[in-house]
Formats: C-alpha cells, structure tokens, sequence
C-alpha cells in the first residue's frame, strides 16, 4: 500500500520540498547568527537581523509557492541567485586563499541546493503552473469586445 | 605566499570542517551507488528481466517519490560505508543497522508497500542520535553532516506529506526544522568537545582554529630563555598602551570596542614589513570593562597568509592560524564561524584562512602568556582589580 498517494508531485512540488529545507537551514543559521551576535558584543547584529529576515521571509515563500503566483517564483529565483552568488565568492575566496574548494556541506547548501531549486523553477513544465498575481480582465481576451475599452 | 593545497597540510584543523580518514569510504559508497544504478540502466536496456523490472517500478513514481528513493538511497549507502569505517564500535553496528532499514525502505517504496511511519520514526531516531554522538565526544565530521543533511530532506519529504489540520502540519514543519537544529549542535557539540584545550603543536584544536602539525615536545633552556625575555620585552614594550589613548595616537584602532578580549588593529604595522617587534605589535588585545578597557596583551601577525610563524621559543610560542571565520560587511567584522551547514549568517562571506598569529598576553598573574586566556580567570581578575 502506498501511503503516498496523496503526496503531490512534479518539479514544482520538488522546488517546494528543497525550498523548505533551505528555510530550515536558515533557521538554524539565524540562530547560530544571534548566538554569535551575543557572543561579540552584538556587533555582528546585522548580520543576525539579515539572516532572521532571511529565515522568515523563506518560510513564508514556502508556505505561498503551492498558490502558484509569478511573484512568489520570481521571489524564490532571487533568493537562489542571492545564496548562489554569496556561494560562488565563498568558492572563490577558498580557492584563491586557500586552494580548495569549499567545504562538502557547503557545496551542498550554498551551490548546489539553491540551483537545483532554479533549475525546477525554470523548467517548461514547472513555469506553465504559475500565473498572475493580477486577475483576468475576461472582456479584454474577447475578440467581439477587442477595442472597445480602449 | 599561498601554495595551494600544501598551506593546508601543514595546519591541523576542527575535525568538523574535514573528512575523517574512517569516513573515505562512504564517499566511495556514493560513486558505488551511481555506477549500480548505471549498471541497471544498461543491464535494463540490454533485456534484463530484473533490471527491466526495477526500472519500471522506479519510472512510475512520481517526482518526489524519485527524490526520496535517491535521498534514501545516498544516506543509505553513506551510512553503510561509514559503518565500515567504525567497524570496532557500537557507533558502526548503529549505522549498520540504519544503513539497512534505509536500503529497506528503498525497496518498499520501489515495490509500492506501507514505509512511511517506520521511516518517519527511522530518520528521526538517526538524526537525534547524532546530537548523542556528538556529547559522547564523536565530531559527526563533513561526511557526517552530509548524510545528516540528505536524511533530513528525505524527513522533510515525509513530514510535508502530513495530512491534517493545521496544527498537525506545523507540527510536521518544525519536527524537521527541529532535526536540522539537533544536526547542527550535533557537529557544534562534537567539535568543541574534541578541541577543548587543544593549543599545542599537532593537536586538535576548537573549530576555526588551525595549529601546525607536528608532536608536541619540552622546550629546551634555550627556548625557554627566549620565551621568558620576549615576554618580558613585551610586557615593557606595551605597559605605555594600558591608556587607549597613547594606543590610538600611535594608530591602534581602538574606537567602538566590544565584547570580550577586543583586538584593536593597527593598519600600519600590518605591513610595515616587521615582524615580531615587542615596540610594534600588529594587535593590542583589550578586555572592555565598566570602568574602561583593561589591556590584556598583543598579538603578533605574520603580514601573508601561508607565512609560517617564526619559532624562536620551540613548543612554547606557537603561532595559530583561524578557518571558515564568517566576515560581515556592515560592518566590516566577524559575524561568527562557518556553520557545520556549510554557510555564514546572511550577508556574510566565509573566509577560509587567515594569517599564522600569536599571543603574548601582559596582564600581571597569567599562568602561560603564550597559552590561550582562561575566561574564568580572567573574570576572576577584573573583578579582584575593579
């Protein structure tokens, strides 16, 4: 019997899944941020603060991605670009300082979980399953009313 | 000066940020798993009754019942290989026998039968257990965060599947948020376990602290005699910097301090192409208080990363090196060390080494002025002396 059935599937369900193991990971990189914010004599808050704001509004992209708005996608495609391009300095910063790469959990989280989540998002199949935040004028797509609003 | 791969041979680092030797061959069990599934493809393709039939089951699952069959999977094989690598231990039979309820559960899904509760409780269990590890002094390691990591998604999978009310999904969210937490003080709690009081030659230090490798030995007189005068040409040499004011006039960067054992910069002396000067220090190290900063000592910099320390005291003088230290850049500081996940607080980047530095604390009644200050007594102190 599979207990499964009921799961729902497709790249955008799979997005969805990684997507919420990003947000799980920067919440308990926000709560290592704020520890160590304490630690340092609260210097460092910003970077706690930043990291918190990241944690919450992940969790709330999450929460709106199975609505299918282009906002929340286009949303998503950015917070992956942002972890790609932190990822990719880190890459470099490690090879040119220290000649290697980074570590294997970091390959893991800040390369390839953020451009798995890209990839999904981008695919043909996946995009046809976002629409508008805005809703549909119908008139507007009636070719027997076609210019009369103008 | 950097070379590459060889600037990290010569440091000895927090078992978190490597891979242990006992855990190569989990990596090789990964290559394992693709080259089987490979094997199947081709065997499938060449008319294989049995490979035919795994690849049909595999091909009528949907997109995330694939992914949790790859997830299950990986963490299974990991945990096999691992499991081999501590074959002398309980640790080893533990992963064995979760190695197998993985692979196991590979079959059920590909066979379409019931799993999901017994994994659920399965992945929960391994992923606590790590925290258990991790107190019984066992650094969980890259391997071992990776594997944790892959289980943890395959958790998510199962938990976002919860049907329910609201209540009950939030509970599923947060049982996985909650393991991820219990992961990540797993390797926090195993590192620092390992490393503490790790300062000397060749032993395993506190994560991003990077000590050369070598065995530690006894100083020679010679050395001792040399230790002894550099601490006292620097206790001298400093004494006029107790007022932060003469620190600032002569470019320490003393404004905004904070914390604990505060390291005021002088930019200048960075780069003045002198090294180990008690008349010009690279750094003064403060410890702010309520009546004003109490000067702690200096710290000698090597002015590029990868240029080793001179050794002129042997075993007693040794210079350090920092790993995986988090910089924000507002403002520019430390924001921390890299999390075993791999990545730094939000708008931070990771550095991966830093100069080789030493010590030389000045403050009246410290045990070892080369050794790392004790922060018990060191409060002890500021309190005795206001």
């Amino acid at each position: 019997m599979d207990e499964t059935n009921h799961m729902d599937e497709g790249p955008v369900a799979v997005a969805g899944l990684l997507l919420f193991v990003q947000a799980a990971v920067t919440v308990a990189l926000a709560v290592e941020a704020v520890g160590a914010a304490l630690i340092f004599g609260g210097v460092p808050a910003f970077g706690a603060i930043l990291t918190v704001a990241g944690a919450t509004i992940t969790l709330i992209l999450v929460a709106r991605l199975p609505k299918g708005r282009r906002s929340t996608r286009r949303w998503i495609l950015g917070l992956q670009i942002g972890w790609l391009t932190i990822g990719l300095i880190d890459l470099a910063l490690a090879l040119g300082l220290a000649g290697r790469a980074l570590t294997p959990t970091g390959i893991l989280v800040q390369i390839v979980l953020p451009t798995s989540i890209f990839w999904l998002l981008c695919r043909s199949d996946a995009r046809s399953q976002f629409e508008d935040s805005e809703p549909t004028v119908a008139v507007d797509e009636d070719p027997e009313l076609e210019g009369l609003w103008a | 000066m950097n070379e590459g791969g060889a600037l990290l041979e010569r440091y000895v680092g927090s078992p978190l940020y490597g891979i242990a030797p006992e855990h190569g061959l989990a990596i090789l069990a990964v290559f394992g798993l693709v080259l089987v599934v490979t094997t199947i493809g081709w065997s499938a393709r060449r008319g294989n009754a049995m490979s035919e039939a795994v690849l049909v089951r595999y091909r009528a699952l949907g997109s995330v019942h694939r992914l949790l069959v790859w997830l299950l999977g990986v963490s299974g094989v990991m945990n096999l290989g691992m499991a081999f690598g501590h074959f002398d231990s309980g640790v080893g039979v533990w992963l064995f026998i979760v190695a197998t309820s993985q692979l196991v559960a590979v079959r059920r899904i590909l066979l379409a039968r019931s799993w999901r509760t017994v994994l659920g409780i399965l992945l929960i269990g391994t992923l606590t257990v790590n925290l258990g590890l991790a107190v019984a002094g066992i650094t969980v390691g890259q391997v071992g965060m990776i594997t944790a990591l892959v289980e943890a998604t395959a958790l998510a999978v199962i938990m976002r599947s919860v049907e329910g009310g609201k209540v009950r999904r939030t509970v599923a969210s947060l049982t996985v948020i909650g393991a991820i937490g219990f992961t990540t003080l797993a390797g926090w709690g195993g590192a620092v376990v390992a490393g503490i009081g790790g300062e000397k030659i060749g032993e395993t230090p506190l994560p991003g602290v990077l000590l050369p490798v070598g065995i530690d030995r006894a100083p020679t007189s010679a050395e001792q005699r040399a230790a002894r005068l550099f601490y006292e040409r620097t206790v001298a040499a400093i004494d006029k910097y107790k007022d932060v004011s003469v620190a600032a006039a002569d470019g320490y960067q003393v404004e905004n301090m904070f914390g604990s054992q505060f390291h005021a910069e002088n930019p200048q002396r960075k780069s003045d192409g002198i090294i180990l000067d008690p008349q010009r220090p690279e750094m003064l190290v403060y410890e702010p208080t309520a009546n004003g900063p109490v000067l702690l000592g200096a710290l000698y910099e090597m002015e590029s990363i990868g240029d080793p320390g001179p050794m002129f005291a042997g075993p007693i003088a040794v210079w350090h090196a920092h790993d995986h230290i988090c910089f924000g850049s507002i403002p520019v500081t430390i924001t921390g060390f890299e999390s075993p996940l791999g990545a730094c607080p939000l708008g931070s980047l990771s550095i991966p080494v830093t100069n080789e530095m030493m010590h030389v604390w000045t403050v009246p009644g410290v045990d070892d002025p080369y050794a790392e200050l004790d922060e018990e007594w060191l409060a002890a102190y500021l309190e005795m002396n206001g």
